[in-house]
């Protein structure tokens, strides 16, 4: 366990010190409190943290009041030392926020017994600080994994619904085009039936992959259900829209992946947002689009009118 | 005198120096002990110099600081009477009273040369 020791009195640092040292502790000794206070702003872990309580630069009892107002420096434990002999000492180091006091000169047994106290606390207060760390981390993986599609690792539908939303609203504040492509591969339902679901799976994530390979950064890949996908393209119209759609769809023809044994295409729904217009109706106008894709022989891209 | 009339005058008050208190605070480590005393030698007549200073500049805050590591650095090492002559000087020095503080200056200066004279002891001491 590492004690920061701060006294400006440089005997009574060096016998601490030596004790503590002896006692089987780590100890960072310093002589001033803007020392003290540079060290515990940079402190990663929680510590014990012995102040003296008049010293140069800050005093003790200011730096646990700015400990305190800062996040994370709640979860040091920390101890005012003092000669200070006014009647209320004791009170003032308790309200600025100290957890314990100790008069100089120092009792040994009693200063062994409230060091000892304060590392059990610090080690509860560090097992504290980790099972926090580990259920940020599980909430926030937890949190990736209810927006990611398990097979394709791009957004699922709930993921890419709350996106669109957002983009929808800040294209009609800001005047902005905005273009959906609804995608939809070719005969999949026959990949499936003839070579299996482990091979359609890898049909699936070989063109997410490539969808992934050919949009901008900003855009927006998701996973619409089964063969289907969506990409949501801001600040686009309908004519950059419909050329990428076209790029992917000569791509995907051309494909060479882990699955490029099979000759797999693609058909393609582009649709711009209309004034007027919500997130389901501009869906449904590229939904619209894809059917005529189909309906006109497949691999093909077809965009969508005004409605 | 006799040898042992000699010793006993030689030897400090508890009042000066109460060496067995200073000695338990360090759980017998006369290595240790010897350290804090070489520090406090070096240090301590600093601190009465800038008393002096702050007294004669009229720094009442300045005479309370160093009167308050006096005071701890005494009371570390087991000097009762010095530690007494550093509170009260900055006791006066709280109280804004500089000319009650002056006053106590000379006897802080033997009390000092004391204090000094019996750590010296310590330092000298066999190793034990």
């Amino acid at each position: 366990m590492n004690i920061l020791i701060a006294d400006d009195e440089a005997s009574t640092r060096l016998m601490l010190q030596s004790m503590l040292l002896k006692w089987g502790y780590d100890v960072t000794a310093v002589s001033d409190g803007e020392e003290a206070w540079h060290f515990l702003s940079e402190a990663r872990q929680p510590l014990l943290v012995i102040l003296d309580w008049m010293m140069p630069g800050i005093e003790g009892p200011e730096i646990v009041r700015r400990l305190r107002l800062n996040e994370g420096g709640n979860q040091h434990y920390v101890i005012i030392i003092t000669s200070v002999s006014t009647e209320n000492a004791v009170a003032q180091a308790l309200d600025a926020g100290a957890d314990d006091f100790i008069r100089k000169p120092f009792n040994l047994d009693e200063l062994r017994s409230r060091i000892a106290v304060g590392r059990r606390v610090s080690c509860l207060n560090q097992a504290l600080a980790d099972k926090l760390c580990k259920l940020e981390e599980a909430t926030e993986s937890i949190s990736r994994l209810a927006r990611t599609d398990d097979l394709t690792g791009l957004h699922n539908r709930r993921s890419f619904n709350e996106i669109f939303a957002l983009a929808l609203s800040s294209a009609r504040r800001h005047g902005q085009p905005l273009s959906l492509i609804s995608i939809d591969l070719d005969h999949f339902k026959a990949i499936n039936d003839t070579f299996g679901h482990s091979v359609g799976d890898l049909v699936l994530k070989d063109f997410s992959d490539l969808l992934l390979h050919m949009v901008r950064e900003e855009d927006v890949v998701a996973r619409w259900g089964g063969e289907e996908f969506i990409i949501l393209l801001s600040h686009t119209a309908a004519e950059a829209a419909t050329a990428l759609a076209e790029r992917i769809r000569c791509s995907c023809e051309q494909s060479q992946g882990r699955s490029s044994a099979l000759a797999i295409t693609a058909s393609f729904g582009v649709a711009q947002l209309q004034e007027g217009e919500n997130e389901n109706d501009l869906i449904k106008r590229a939904d619209h689009a894809l059917y005529l894709a189909k309906h006109e022989g497949r691999n093909r891209v077809i965009t969508a009118g005004g409605s | 005198m006799p040898a042992t009339a000699k010793r006993q005058a030689d030897t400090p008050g508890p009042d000066i120096f109460n060496l067995t208190e200073f000695i338990d605070r360090t759980e017998g480590d006369y290595g240790l002990a010897r350290e804090v005393a070489s520090i406090f030698s070096n240090s301590a007549p600093g601190y009465v110099d800038a008393i002096r200073t702050a007294v004669t500049a009229g720094d009442a805050e300045a005479v309370q600081q160093s009167a308050h590591k006096l005071k701890g650095a005494a009371a570390n090492l087991a000097l009762p009477l010095l530690e007494e002559s550093a509170r009260l000087i900055g006791s006066h020095a709280r109280s804004g009273n500089l000319d009650k503080a002056a006053l106590l200056l000379a006897e802080l200066d033997q009390r000092l040369a004391e204090a000094l004279k019996t750590v010296q002891q310590v330092l000298s001491s066999p190793q034990k």
